[in-house]
């Protein structure tokens, strides 16, 4: 179960990983006394178009996983590959569409001035990107809110702009962390079916990291369950539900993925 | 421009008429000689009979004034940029500013006016540009530093450069915090000014005239170079105040409606 292969690809070559990750280690302030080590010998591996939620318990080191693999910071020890490059080179390609767990808008630009801020740095066109924005904010039920100032938005309204950013230039790896967490029930259903849609409709592959199971199996083609610090992953659930429609939410088999999750997590956080 | 129309306009005026009528009410009253304090009015004549000079002292002044603020801007943010952009530049940098900023600067004046020569304008330069240089380093530098974390990782997700980091989060950034040092250094620079002029120098200058008629009891021609630096002061005031709602424009609006 603690296996880092990839549900039904035995034996997948390096190559056809979008990320593998081995023995990774990252040490914040090593040296010194008040060194946190918050992963250790971390394994995991991802295929293309693969959806991954990862969960655990809070302060174990997810959100520092996430931005070891966008290449924000650097491992202490380990490996770790994107699509066979180092997380650097990664970066500079632009391969990654990053949503933090606070919006990080640029308060001084509007709602629609965010969304094209990716766009203008790869050097789109004016009319292109505004397009494109326009059609982006639309999608994440925005539609109205173009001009509006970050300050002019609720919490929930500003992580959706920071969605909309993130996914207006289609990045080829989207790593999400706890995307969703400020938004109401109903607006995140409505954002995890628009999340699935993209993921279908695009070669895109996603890490997201949540705190909610019924989440994760929700959206995921596979579960890893991170262990308290210094995090590793505990444990892989792979989930198969028949569609991934509102209407699965009270099959027997989504439940049924939900409590093992719930199990596997709690085992983990006994430990 | 909404605030340069009418409304906030109104309070201020009623306000700064009835101080005035009080002022010469009182003064009228208390002290009819005009020992302490003259009236208003008296000023105002005085400053009727006195104009051209006035006039071309404010323009001498006003020089030093606009020259030394326009250096002592300039300086401090070309110094907060190279501080934010070297990191080793910012920690030996900031402590040495902070350091600095601390000697009373105003007090040196009579120590430029040796070094730089009494009635040369660079010694009052100095001196203004070395006061203004201060609060607008340490705020710009400020604003240019303190960015959001997850800003500054979004941009290097996208693989901006340090330089365009610099462009898109960290100069907008700042705005707020550089235009509030400007709408300070503004006063400042007037004050600065006039003060150095009490040390000696050139004649025609208002801090000059306010000496030399305080000296010979011309209190009334005295408060007039001073209502005249005054006018300098809010002219100063206003203009940096334009300058931001035109650069910061609508975002500033929206943060101070929501
Ligand atoms: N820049 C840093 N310097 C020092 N320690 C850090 C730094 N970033 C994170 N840590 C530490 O690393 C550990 C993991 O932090 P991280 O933010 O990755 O947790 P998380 O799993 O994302 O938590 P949460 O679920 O609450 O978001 C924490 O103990 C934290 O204190
Ligand atoms: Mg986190």
């Amino acid at each position: 179960m603690s296996t880092p292969e990839p549900q039904g690809a035995p034996g997948a070559a390096a190559e056809e990983l979008v990320l593998q990750i081995a023995g990774l280690e990252k040490t914040f302030n090593p040296d010194r006394p008040n060194a946190v080590t918050a992963i250790s010998g971390l394994d995991l591996a991802v295929r293309p178009r693969e959806f991954v939620s990862i969960i655990g318990p809070s302060g174990c080191g997810k959100s520092t996983l996430l931005r070891l693999v966008g290449g924000l910071i650097e491992p202490t020890a380990g490996e770790l590959s994107v699509n066979g490059r180092s997380a650097q080179e990664a970066r500079l390609a632009r391969d990654y569409g990053m949503v933090f767990q606070a919006a990080g808008l640029l308060d001084w630009r509007s709602a629609i001035r965010n969304v094209e801020l990716p766009l203008e740095l790869m050097g789109w066109s004016k009319s292109r990107r505004r397009a494109r924005a326009v059609e982006m904010l639309k999608l994440v039920d925005l539609g109205g809110f173009d001009s509006h100032y970050p300050s002019e938005l609720s919490g929930g309204m500003q992580q959706r702009v920071a969605i909309a950013r993130a996914l207006s230039f289609e990045p080829a790896l989207l790593l999400m962390d706890e995307p969703f967490g400020a938004l109401d029930e109903m607006t995140r259903e409505h954002m995890q079916a628009e999340l699935l849609k993209i993921w279908r409709e695009t070669a895109t592959t996603v890490i997201f990291i949540t705190h909610s199971i019924p989440e994760a199996v929700f959206l995921s083609t596979r579960v890893a369950v991170m262990s308290a610090r210094p995090a590793r992953i505990a444990a892989e659930i792979p989930i198969e539900l028949p569609e991934r429609t509102p209407l699965v939410r009270d099959t027997e088999e989504f439940f049924r993925s939900v409590s093992r999750v719930r199990r596997t997590l709690r085992s983990v956080e006994a430990t | 421009m909404k605030f340069l129309r009418g409304g906030a306009w109104l309070p201020p005026t009623v306000f700064g008429a009835a101080a005035l009528g009080l002022w010469e009410l009182l003064l009228w009253a208390t002290d009819p000689e005009g020992f302490v304090l003259p009236r208003p009015s008296e000023i105002a004549v005085a400053l009727g009979e006195n104009i051209s000079e006035v006039q071309m002292a404010s323009r001498v002044t006003g020089f030093i004034i606009l020259s030394g603020l326009a250096g002592g801007v300039v300086l401090g943010v070309v110094a907060a940029l190279i501080v934010t952009r070297f990191r080793t530049a910012n920690e030996t940098l900031t402590p040495l500013a902070v350091a600095i900023n601390a000697i009373p600067i105003i007090a040196l004046a009579p120590l430029f006016n040796n070094w730089l020569g009494i009635t040369s304008p660079r010694s009052n330069q100095a001196v203004v540009v070395l006061l203004v240089f201060f609060p607008v380093f340490i705020n710009t530098a400020r604003g240019l530093t303190e960015v959001g974390d997850e800003q500054v990782e979004l941009m290097q997700s996208y693989a901006a450069s340090d330089w365009r980091i610099m462009r898109t989060v960290r100069i907008p950034n700042a705005l707020p915090f550089f235009f509030t040092a400007l709408r300070l250094v503004a006063s400042l620079a007037v004050i600065a000014a006039i003060v150095v002029e009490y040390f000696g120098g050139r004649q025609d200058t208002l801090g000059n005239i306010i000496t030399q008629n305080a000296q010979f009891t011309r209190y009334d021609v005295a408060w007039a170079a001073v209502v005249a630096g005054s006018i300098v002061g809010i002219a100063l005031y206003f203009a940096a105040l334009i300058l931001e709602r035109l650069v910061t424009g609508r975002y500033v609006r929206a943060t101070a409606a929501g």
